[in-house]
This record gives C-alpha cells, structure tokens and sequence, in this order.
C-alpha cells in the first residue's frame, strides 16, 4: 500500500468533512443570530474547568494564543464540589457566555449531556482523524455515549496505579513483582503493617477490575449488579485487611478527613501503599510542603486472580464539552481539539495524563514526575507502568442513578467498615437501595 | 426588654406632638419619606427573602433540576409531597432533625440561663468572662468544626485522652460512630450557643426592677423562690425569642454537619437540611428538595405557634 496516497486521501476526506462540520455549525449560527466566527475575525472563548489555571490549563492556553492569535481566550475555575457545579450549570442555563466547559464524574456528564447544555459533537468527533478514537463508534469504547452522540471529548486518561513506599519495602525485605495479584498485594500489605504503620491505605478492588464497564448494574440496567458475588468478596477483603491492621481503619480515614486528603498519610510514612490516580504526583513532587526522604515505585493496580486479564479501576477523565449555547462553536471545536491533540504536554505537570498518549512516551513520564524526579521517585517503574503496557479503562455505557448509586455505596461501605453492618447486612442493603434508586431513575 | 404597663410612656412624650397637618399634604410627604427610609431594607427582603420564599414554594410543585433551564420545569402537583409521604429518608431525616433540635435548643437554652444568671453575679472579671463565652458565637462554623475535629479525633483527641487518664479504656468515637456522631453534634451546638443565649438572657434578668426582688427578700422568698416566682416569669418573652430563633436555626442547622460529618457515618447525622441539599445539589431534584423545605418550614412554624401559646400568659408582664 502506497502510505502517501493513503495519508493524502484520508487528509483530505478529513479536511472536507471538517469542512462540511464546520459549515453546519456556522450555518446554525446564523441562523441563531449568532456570530461569525468563521475566518480570523477576533474571538474570545470562555472556558470553565476545576483544575487550577496555574496547574496547566494557563501554558496549554498560552501555547493554544501562540497558534491561533485571533482567539483569545480566558479561563475560569470553578470548584468541582457540588455547590460549584451547581454554579456552572446555572450560570450555563442563565445565559453566562460559557463557551467550553469541563465536566467531571459520569453523573455530572450524563445530567448535562441528556439536558442539552452540551452541543452534540458526534460528526466532528467521528470525522476527526484524531479524535475520532472518542466517536461513538469507536472500538473500544473511550468515550460516554447517549443514544448513539457524544457531547464531549476526554482530555485526560486517569488510570489507578499503585504508589509504594521503596524504603519500606526495602527494608522489609520484599520483593514486588509487577505482575502481582490481590493475594500477594494482601501479603505484602501485611510485612509492611508495624505499630502505627499500615501496609496499605485501603484494600484493592476486585469487583470492578473483573467486572469492567457497568460494574454497578446487570446485563440490561434495570438492577444493580450486588448480587453477583465478587461484591461480597470484595467487601469481604476490604473488613478482614482492616481487622488485621494490614489497611488503615475507616474510623481513621474519617475522623481525619482522609478520604478527602490520602497524600498526607502514604507521603508522612503511616502508609506504606495507595492505590490512586496520577493527581497524587502533584503532593509527592511538592517537597516543600511535603517533605519527606523517599523513593516512591510504581506498580500497576494488582489483577484480582493471577494470569487472567482485568480492567483498570480508573476512567477518563477531564470531560471537555462545546456549550450548546455558545456563539462560537467553530472557534470552540478549535480549541478543544487543540487541547485534547497538544494540550496534554503542558498538563503532565498537574499530574494529568493526556488521553491520547503520543507514539514517544520518552520524555512524559520526565515531565509527569518533575524536575528532582530521580530524587523522588524510581521513574522507570512509572514509565513501566504507564507506557509499557496496556491499560484498560473502562466506559460505563448505562448511567442510570449514577451519583446516587456512587453515594449509596459509599455510605454503606463506611458503615461496614466501621462495625455497623455486617458483610451479609452490607450486601442485603446496597442490594436493595441500589435496585431502588434504578428504578426511580 | 419587658416594660410595665405602668411605667409604659405615650409616644407622642417620646417623639413630640405631630407636626400641623395642611390638606393631608405634610402627611403624604411624611409617608413618603418613611417609605424611602425602608425602601433598602424591604428591597432585600423582598427580593433575598420574599421571592426565594415564594419561588421555593412554587418549585415544590414541580420536577425542576436547573440543568433543564425554566423551559425544562414540569409541574407535577402534589407528587413530590407524596413522594415524601413514602420515603423512608425523609421521615428518618424528620426524626433526628426534631431529637437534634429538641435536644439542642432546651440544652443551649438551660445552658446559657444558667450562664447568664453566674454572669450576672459580682465576680472579678466579669466583663472578660461574658466576652469569652460569646466569642463562639461570632467564630464560623468551619473554625469550630475543625476544633472540634482535633478535640474529638477518637484515637488522639484530647477528650478521649481525657477518658483514658480517668480509667475509661474505650472511650467513644464520637463524630465517627453512628450511635454518637449525632450526639456529638448536639453538644458542639448547645457549645457554641451557650454564650448567645447567655448575653440575650443577661440583658433580660438586668432589665428586672429590683424593688421585686426587694419586696421578696422582705417576704422572706428564698434564693429558688425569688427565682422561680420573679426571674423566671419576668424571662417569658426573652425564653420564647430564644426558643423560637433556636428552633428555626437549630432545624436549618446544615454547616457543622456539612463540615463535621457530612451526613454520616452511614446516615446518623443525615437532618432535613442535609436530606435536601443532598437532593437539590448532590441529585439535582430541586422540586423534591423544596418539598423537603417545604414540609421543614411548615414543621418550624408549628413548633413556634406552640411555644408562642405556651408562653402567652405564664410570663409575669405578657
């Protein structure tokens, strides 16, 4: 096969259905009475987003100014709490000028999505050569998906990975080998568990790595899924590492918010593992209010049976969407494009992955982990882990009562582990609460 | 401040005589005036108070969930307050709002009564005293919940710390255990209104003519009966101010909770307030979230109808 010819003919067809994308939109502009945005007539976007302007998004704007002086475009971070996503659907239903705008959390996507706060981006998507990986189409699936559209574009891929003490390994005399599972994590936890030292911040997940995209619901969506009985082990496992010591107890986490700050119990040392996302770089790599002396290894989420394939608990994140309102829509798909393609590079420093990972990972994992990586961390374990192999993340495709489900497990796991239920009682309970809040949609 | 008919004075010896009124004009001009002296104030309430009032008694009648703008609102009738009527969270809600109130608003009241009577005495450093105990008051809920956070942390707080030095092996794990995280809210309430009721009850016992108690003593009335014949009585409206108020913030308690618990654990500390913020901003259902707020107003109005017709004609100058 001639690559040229191939390249040629799949850039043109790209080019004249980005063409005929483009015409729509701005036809339907007009049509609105809106601007036109066509051309290089001044431009200014506005774009809401929770992450911090200083972690990234400011240079990936900057780098964005550079390439295309015509559009300006500001930045607003709201806080990705309840009240501050109630403030961005407001201010998007109100009228605010809201061009693009973040969203994080399947619940949060489908309730803007199905309300049509979100323009549909389904043609652009699919005729994109990049993007196009995020269509609904796409095998596999990397994007969420409402009867067959997609309204928005991940911009970051945020896989679990397990982050490990090296010190306390080493000097427990453990060996840790990549491709461990669940029992040997459990093992490992235990050497590591001393007097006020816990092996593990938590115990590992085995119902969701085995069950993959809607792990909370059965075939059909019309019950919850708690009946299958890798949610009671997974319950089960999570009551016997804390009873043993090997996994910090629930009272802790709660009575000093650690649910909401872990970083402050892996980096002082009273936990020797976390599993958590790549945001936990951001703590490690900050010294200053963080000091501590050592290496930090990465190691990938463990499988829950040895040798058999399972999904990573992690998602992709940093959902980016075209307001359905916005003036600007051309302009908008620019800059949304320009951040999922080129904008990742200058969010590594935040400790967010770009989703689509590009063919040279050399210098990412460098930029990811800062610039006393070597000091701080055993960097190859993260390119290992990171770039070395495949990591399957799974897209939930029924979101039914998604928060509601998200909230009943978590206030009955609390429960549970905290002595009020038992395993049995657990089960019964979510079973019946989650069955409930389905059914009420 | 309860003031004796007796001694009650006409208004017109306060404010002079009305000024000479020509064809009603100077009148009109005078009401003009008044109006535009409350014009500020009733523009805010109108618009911060009546109308959310108003807006969120509409809301109850119908499916709204903000993303769906104006032209996303369905009314549903009376559907969310049956909703109500079946859901066992609102009336498991209901219920640890009125055992947190009715626990919280007679200790922060006996409370601060009994401050205010030790405040009123003749010690050295009164005035000190009376600013310290107030100072809770004007601290924010978030500065006392983290407070409270280090004093109750069950494994190295300084109460449980306490415990242990006084023999109590297993103290209780108070802000993170089901059967007292709802308790431990009660107290770090009745804490932080003890020096507010303090000062309002303060105010009202200084305000009482000593020629009664004078009269008393000379009767012979001990320390109990001069309180229980003289200071209590003459309290009345000064206790159902406090109760009232109490009643209303008490019920509408949401940023300790928010802050300290969140609701948990499980559901131990889950209050109406915090049911509805839960369905308004966690779920979006902000119809069925006002019908929550709703039946919570209508609830609070209830309880202070009562204690108004308690009080009416047990207090001494009522």
């Amino acid at each position: 096969m001639n690559t040229s010819f191939t390249l040629n003919r799949r850039t043109l067809l790209t080019a004249m259905v980005g063409t005929a994308g483009a015409a729509t939109l701005a036809a339907c502009n007009s049509a609105d009475g809106g601007t036109d945005d066509t051309g290089d007539a001044p431009v200014t976007l506005q774009v809401w987003g929770g992450v911090p302007a200083e972690t990234g998004p400011d240079d990936v704007i900057a780098a964005f100014q550079e390439e295309y002086p015509h559009i300006t475009v500001i930045y607003t971070r709201y806080v990705n709490d309840d009240t501050g996503n109630v403030k961005l659907d407001s201010s998007l239903q109100g009228g605010v000028p809201i061009d693009l705008f973040f969203s994080y959390g399947v619940g949060r996507i489908t309730t803007r999505a199905e309300s049509g706060l979100m323009a549909d981006l389904t043609e652009l998507v699919s005729a994109d050569e990049d993007l196009s990986r995020f269509g609904p189409e796409a095998d596999p699936m990397a994007n969420y998906v409402y009867d067959g559209k997609v309204y928005c574009v991940p911009a970051a891929l945020s896989p679990q990975m397990v982050f490990v003490n090296v010190d306390a390994i080493e000097q427990a005399g453990i060996e840790i080998s990549p491709d461990w599972d669940v029992a040997e994590y459990r093992d490992v936890a235990r050497q590591l568990s001393a007097d006020g030292v816990y092996g593990s911040f938590g115990a590992p997940t085995i119902a969701r790595p085995t069950l993959g995209p809607n792990a909370l619901y059965n075939e059909d969506g019309t019950a919850s899924s708690y009946t299958d009985p890798i949610w009671r082990e997974d319950m089960q496992l999570r009551v016997d590492m804390q009873e043993e010591g090997s996994a910090l107890p629930m009272e802790t986490i709660l009575a000093e918010k650690l649910t909401d700050f872990p970083h402050q119990a892996f980096i002082s040392g009273r936990v020797s593992m976390i599993t958590a996302q790549a945001f936990l770089l951001r703590y490690i790599s900050d010294r200053a209010e963080f000091p501590h002396d050592f290496i930090t290894r990465c190691l990938p989420q463990p499988a829950p049976t040895s040798g058999e394939e399972y999904w990573n608990g992690g998602a992709h994140g940093d959902q980016l969407a075209i307001s359905s309102a916005s003036e600007n829509q051309e302009a908008a798909w620019t800059f949304l494009k320009f951040w999922v393609t080129q904008g990742g590079e200058h969010m590594l420093k935040g400790g967010r992955l770009p989703s689509i990972i590009p063919e040279d990972t050399s210098a990412l994992a460098g930029e990811l982990l800062g610039e006393n990586a070597e000091e701080l961390y055993d960097v190859q374990s993260f390119e290992d882990v990171l770039f070395g192999r495949e990591v399957k993340v799974p897209i939930d495709t029924i979101t039914v009562a998604a928060r509601e489900l998200e909230d009943i497990a978590e206030t009955l796991t609390t429960s549970a582990l905290l002595g009020d239920l038992t395993v049995d009682q657990w089960v019964t309970e979510i079973t019946a609460q989650s069955d409930a809040a389905i059914a009420q949609g | 401040m309860p003031v004796s008919p007796a001694t009650a004075l006409p208004v017109e010896s306060l404010v002079g005589p009305p000024a000479p009124v020509r064809g009603g004009s100077l009148s009109r001009r005078q009401g003009r005036v008044g109006w535009l002296f409350i014009l500020p104030s009733m523009t805010g309430f109108l618009v911060f108070t009546l109308v959310p009032l108003i807006a969120g008694l509409g809301i109850a009648f119908t499916d709204w969930n903000v993303v769906s703008g104006l032209s996303g609102i369905n009314l549903v009738g009376l559907d969310n307050f049956r909703g109500l009527l079946t859901d066992p969270m609102f009336w498991s809600s209901a219920g640890r709002t009125l055992f947190y109130a009715g626990l919280a608003v007679p200790g922060t009241m006996v409370g601060g009564l009994l401050l205010g009577l030790a405040l009123n005495l003749d010690v050295p450093g009164r005035a000190v005293l009376r600013a310290v105990f107030f100072l809770p008051h004007i601290v924010t809920s978030i500065a006392i919940g983290m407070i409270w956070l280090l004093l109750l942390n069950p494994q190295n707080g300084v109460v449980n710390n306490a415990l242990r030095t006084l023999g109590i092996t297993e103290p209780p794990s108070w802000l993170v255990s089901e059967s007292w995280s709802l308790p431990s809210l009660i107290l770090i309430a009745i804490w932080s209104g003890v020096g507010y009721c303090a000062v309002i009850y303060l105010a009202g016992i200084q305000s009482l003519p000593q020629e009664l108690y004078e009269a008393a003593m000379l009767d012979g009335a001990g320390v109990w009966r001069r309180f229980r014949t003289i200071t209590w009585p003459s309290l009345m409206p000064t206790t159902t101010f406090l109760g009232v108020t109490l009643v209303i913030s008490q019920s509408q308690g949401f940023g300790l909770i928010n802050f300290l618990t969140a609701g948990g654990p499980g559901t131990s500390t889950t209050t109406l307030s915090y049911y509805m913020y839960q369905e308004g901003f966690q779920y979006y259902r902000f119809g069925y979230a006002a019908a929550i707020g709703v039946m919570s107003f209508l609830g609070v109005i209830v309880v202070s109808a009562l204690l108004w017709r308690y009080q009416k004609g047990r207090g001494l100058y009522t």
